[in-house]
C-alpha cells in the first residue's frame, strides 16, 4: 500500500475516528482505526460496535492494500509534523512509514482481517435535510439527556416528526430541552431514539459540513451520509415518555431579560455556588427586576440584578445552577423570557419571540 | 428450549477452537438460538454489527458445526434481540439531584399499540357503582367477543379510560400475539382528515383493519362528523364480521348522542352497554387510599375520610386533591392538618347547593324551549305540563323545598298539586329512560 494525501484532510479524518474507536473493547483491532488505499480514495473507519464512521478521502494511491493501527499516535504524529503539504503512508513488512515533509515516523499496525465492516442501514424510512439544521438540532438538546445508563430512553437525543418540523428533545427528568427544526421533507420520518453519545460525536462530525444529510433508518440501527462520509449508530429500542403533557401552560409570573446580562450574572453567581450548585432567582414585579443569587456557607455569597420586563407574581424559587447555565448555549436571541408555573413547578425557558427552542427545569426541593 | 441451548453450546466449543479468544469474546458474546423453525435455525446477536460480520465472517462455520451437531438443520439467519432490561435495585437510586424531578413515568405510551401501562386492572378500584363494568370487563378478557361491541358509559373521571386501557393492557400480557389498538375518537377525526386531504384513503382503511382488538375512547366526540361516522360503520362492520373485540367509550349512552347516525346506535347497542354511574362514598375513600399508596404518600383516614365526602362524583378531581396535598406537604415538609386541607381544595370541593327557584325554572323552561311565565301560568298544555311537574321534582328532590312554598312559588299552587307532579315524575322515571336522561343534562345545567 503506498498513497499520497493532503494532509489536513487525513488529519481531520482520522481525529473524527479516533473519537469513535472503541476505549475498552475485547478485541485490540477494535481500537485501532483502518485505512484502506484503493482505486483513487483512503478509506479511514472506526467503530466501537455501538456506532462506526467511514470516512472517503480523495488521495493519489500508488498501490492498494489495508491496514489497521493506533490513532492516537497517527494523530499527535500528523499534528505535530511540520509538512503543510502532502503526506505519504507507505506499508513496509507490517510497518506504516509515514512521510510528512521533513518529519518522518514508522508506525507498527495490526491485521486489519478482523476488523468489521461498517454497516449501511437500507430502508425504505429515509428522508434529508440540511446538515446544518441537524447539527443546530442535536445541539441545542443532547446535553440535557441522562448521563446514567439505567434508562436507555433517557440517554437519548429523541427526533421525530411534527407537522411541518422536526422535533429533537432531550430529558433527564430533571430538565427537558427541545428544539424544533423546519423540515418539509421529514414528514414521513419514523421517530427514533439516537444514544446521546453517538449523535453528539455524529454532530461534531458534521460540524463544518455544507449540503445535506440523508438519514436512513431502520428499528435497529440509522445511517447518516454525507458526501464522503457515512455513520451508523444504534438506536434505542425504547419509547420516550410523552413530555408534551407536562409542559405547564398556565404561569404565575414571567421575566424577558437579555442574554447576556443573564450568562453574565450566572457565570458571576457560579462562583459562589454551594456543593448543590443551588441558585436563587427572586423576581420584583415592581422593581421590573429579576435578583439572581447563590450564597456558600464556607466561602460567601454573591448576587446580580437584571433589568427586565417582569410582570405577574413576585416569586423566589430555586434552581440548580447548572441546570439554568446549560440552556444559554441554545438561545441565540438577543434576550431570553423565563416563565414561572409556581412554587414546586416547571420553569420554561425560551428565546424571546421564537418558538423553536424550549427549555422545562424543574426547581430544587428545598 | 433445553435443546436449543445445548445445540447452541455444541456449536460454541467449535467455533471457540477456531478463533482467537478476543474474537470468540467480541462476536459470541450474547449470542444464542432464539428459535428453529422446520430446519431454519434463528440466532440472536447484540446488535448489528455482530449480525453483518457473523454473516459475512463465520456464517459457512457456524452452518457447518450446526448441521454437524444437528442433521435436521437446513438454514441459518441472524436477528437482533434487545438485551434484557436491566433490574433497577430502588436502593441505588441514588438522589443525585436535589431537584424536583418531571413526572414523567407516567406518560411512556407504548407506539405500537397506543396504550399506556400504567393503566392495569391491578390499579383499578373495585366498588359497587363500577362491579358490573369491572365485570363485564373481566369477562372480555377471558372469553373475547363474549360481549360485542362492548360499550362503557359515564360521566368524565370515572374511569372509562382507565378501564379500557386495562383490558388492552391485560390481553396484550395473555396473549402477546394479539394486535390491540387504543385511540380516541377525536385522533381517529385527525387521521381520517389527514388521509382525505392526502389521497390516501385506503391505506387508512387497512391500517385499522389489522387489529384483534380495537378500543375506541370517547365516540361523543364524532358527534355530527358525518364522513367520519361513515368510516367507523365500515370498520366497525369489517371488525365484527371477523371477529374481532371492540370497545367503546362514551360520556351517555349511546342512544343519546346527538347527530350520531342510527345505524351506528343499532350497532353500538348491539353489544353489551355498561353503565359507570357516580362513585358511592365507600368507593371514594378507596380510590384515594388506594391512589396515595401507589404515590407512596401516607394520609391520616381522617383526611380521607373529608376528602371522601367533600368531592363527588369526579374522580379525576380526587387525583387532583390528593396532588396538590401531597405538593405542599412536600414543599412544607411536614403534615398538613385538616383546615390547611380544607383550604387547599376549597375550590373543588362541592359547593352547597343554594339555586333559586327562579333560576331552575329558567334552565328548565330554555331546556323545553318554552316562555319562563309559562311554567307558572294555569296552562294545562302538555308541553308545559311536563316542565312544570320536572320543576317540582327538581326543586323538592335537589334543594329540599317543602311542598307548599314550590306550590306557591310557581303560581300559587296548592301543595297537593306538587305531591301529585312528584309522584308522577318519580314513577314515569322508573321505566323513561328519555326521562332519565333529560333530568340529568338538566340536572348538568344546574
Amino acid at each position: 500500500m503506498k498513497v499520497e494525501i493532503a494532509k489536513e484532510k487525513i488529519l481531520g479524518a482520522v481525529g473524527h475516528a479516533e473519537r469513535i474507536a472503541g476505549k475498552h473493547v475485547s478485541l485490540p483491532v477494535l481500537s485501532c482505526i483502518v485505512l484502506e488505499a484503493k482505486k483513487d480514495e483512503l478509506v479511514v473507519k472506526a467503530t466501537n460496535l455501538d456506532v462506526g464512521i467511514e470516512i472517503n478521502l480523495p488521495a493519489k494511491v500508488l498501490s492498494e492494500g489495508v491496514v489497521a493501527l493506533s490513532p492516537s499516535l497517527l494523530k499527535s504524529f500528523l499534528s505535530n509534523s511540520d509538512s503543510e503539504k502532502g503526506i505519504t503512508f507507505e506499508l513496509v513488512e507490517g510497518t506504516l512509514k509515514v512521510n510528512a515533509g521533513g518529519s518522518k515516523a514508522s508506525i507498527k499496525t495490526m491485521n486489519a482481517e478482523d476488523f468489521p465492516a461498517i454497516p449501511r442501514v437500507v430502508s425504505e424510512k429515509k428522508f434529508s435535510l440540511p446538515t446544518k439544521d441537524f447539527v443546530t438540532g442535536v445541539n441545542s438538546v443532547w446535553y440535557s439527556a441522562s448521563l446514567g445508563s439505567l434508562k436507555p430512553e433517557l440517554s437519548s437525543v429523541y427526533i421525530f416528526p411534527s407537522n411541518e418540523d422536526l422535533v429533537f428533545v432531550s430529558t433527564d427528568s430533571f430538565r427537558l430541552a427541545e428544539k424544533r427544526i423546519k423540515a418539509k421533507k421529514a414528514k414521513d420520518a419514523d421517530p427514533m431514539l439516537v444514544p446521546f453519545k453517538n449523535i453528539s460525536e455524529i454532530a461534531r462530525v458534521f460540524g463544518n459540513i455544507s449540503g445535506d444529510v440523508d438519514i436512513v433508518s431502520d428499528k435497529n440501527q440509522v445511517s447518516f451520509f454525507v458526501p464522503g462520509i457515512h455513520i451508523t449508530s444504534r438506536v434505542v429500542d425504547g419509547n420516550f415518555p410523552d413530555y408534551r403533557q407536562i409542559i405547564p401552560k398556565e404561569f404565575i409570573s414571567s421575566a424577558t431579560v437579555l442574554k447576556d446580562d443573564f450568562a453574565k450574572a450566572l457565570k458571576l453567581t457560579g462562583t459562589f455556588s454551594d456543593s448543590f450548585n443551588q441558585l436563587i432567582f427572586s423576581l420584583s414585579v415592581s422593581g421590573k427586576s429579576l435578583e439572581i443569587k447563590t450564597k456558600n456557607n464556607d466561602v460567601g455569597e454573591g448576587e446580580e440584578t437584571i433589568k427586565g420586563s417582569v410582570s405577574g407574581e413576585n416569586l423566589t424559587i430555586t434552581f440548580n445552577h447548572k441546570y439554568i447555565s446549560d440552556c444559554l448555549q441554545s438561545i441565540d436571541s438577543e434576550s431570553l423570557t423565563l416563565q414561572f408555573s409556581g412554587q414546586g413547578k416547571a420553569l420554561v425557558i425560551t428565546p424571546a419571540h421564537n418558538a423553536s427552542f424550549m427549555y422545562l427545569v424543574m426547581p430544587m426541593n428545598r | 428450549m433445553e435443546e436449543k441451548e445445548s445445540l447452541w453450546n455444541k456449536v460454541l466449543a467449535d467455533v471457540e477452537l477456531a478463533l482467537s479468544k478476543a474474537n470468540f469474546t467480541t462476536w459470541f458474546k450474547d449470542t444464542n438460538i432464539v428459535r428453529v423453525d422446520d430446519g431454519v435455525v434463528v440466532v440472536g446477536v447484540p446488535n448489528a454489527f455482530v449480525k453483518d460480520w457473523l454473516f459475512n465472517k463465520y456464517h459457512r462455520m457456524i452452518l457447518k458445526s450446526l448441521r454437524e451437531a444437528s442433521e435436521h438443520v437446513r438454514s441459518l439467519e441472524y436477528t437482533i434481540v434487545k438485551e434484557p432490561k436491566k433490574e433497577i435495585d430502588p436502593s441505588k437510586k441514588k438522589p443525585m439531584s436535589f431537584s424536583a424531578e418531571l413526572p414523567l413515568a407516567d406518560l411512556y405510551i407504548n407506539k405500537d399499540d397506543n396504550l399506556n401501562p400504567r393503566y392495569t386492572l391491578d390499579s383499578f378500584v373495585v366498588g359497587p357503582f363500577n362491579e358490573l363494568a369491572h365485570a363485564a370487563a373481566t369477562a372480555i378478557i377471558k372469553h373475547p367477543t363474549f360481549y360485542n361491541p362492548l360499550f362503557f358509559y359515564g360521566n368524565t373521571g370515572r374511569g372509562k379510560t382507565h378501564l379500557i386501557q386495562a383490558i388492552g393492557n391485560q390481553i396484550k400480557k395473555d396473549s402477546p400475539e394479539k394486535k390491540v389498538y387504543y385511540m380516541s375518537s377525536d385522533k381517529f377525526y385527525n387521521d381520517y382528515s389527514l388521509a382525505m386531504q392526502e389521497g390516501r384513503i385506503n391505506q387508512f382503511k387497512e391500517k385499522y383493519r389489522k387489529y384483534d382488538l380495537f378500543i375506541m375512547d370517547d365516540i361523543q366526540f364524532l358527534s355530527k362528523k358525518e364522513r367520519t361516522q361513515e368510516e367507523l360503520f365500515h370498520l366497525f362492520n369489517y371488525l365484527h364480521e371477523n371477529n374481532k373485540q371492540i370497545i367503546f367509550s362514551s360520556d351517555q349512552h349511546p342512544n343519546y348522542i346527538q347527530d350520531l347516525e342510527d345505524r351506528l346506535k343499532s350497532r353500538f347497542v348491539s353489544g353489551m352497554i355498561v353503565d359507570i354511574p357516580e362513585p358511592d362514598y365507600e368507593s371514594r375513600a378507596a380510590i384515594i387510599k388506594n391512589k396515595s399508596i401507589i404515590r407512596n404518600f401516607t394520609l391520616p383516614d381522617s383526611t380521607i375520610d373529608y376528602l371522601a365526602g367533600a368531592i363527588e362524583g369526579n374522580i379525576r378531581e380526587l387525583e387532583g386533591a390528593l396532588n396538590s396535598i401531597i405538593c405542599q406537604t412536600e414543599l412544607k415538609g411536614r403534615d398538613l392538618d385538616l383546615a390547611e386541607i380544607k383550604n387547599l381544595i376549597k375550590d373543588t370541593a362541592k359547593p352547597v347547593k343554594s339555586v333559586s327557584v327562579k333560576d331552575v325554572v329558567k334552565v328548565i323552561s330554555q331546556f323545553y324551549d318554552i316562555e319562563e311565565s309559562f311554567i307558572s301560568d294555569k296552562t294545562r298544555k302538555k308541553e308545559v305540563v311536563k316542565p312544570r311537574q320536572i320543576a317540582m321534582y327538581i326543586l323538592r328532590e335537589d334543594y329540599n323545598i317543602s311542598y307548599p312554598s314550590i306550590g306557591q312559588k310557581l303560581g300559587g299552587r296548592d301543595h297537593t298539586t306538587v305531591i301529585h307532579s312528584c309522584e308522577k315524575i318519580k314513577n314515569d322515571l322508573k321505566n323513561n329512560n328519555q326521562l332519565l336522561q333529560e333530568l340529568t343534562q338538566i340536572r348538568a345545567m344546574l
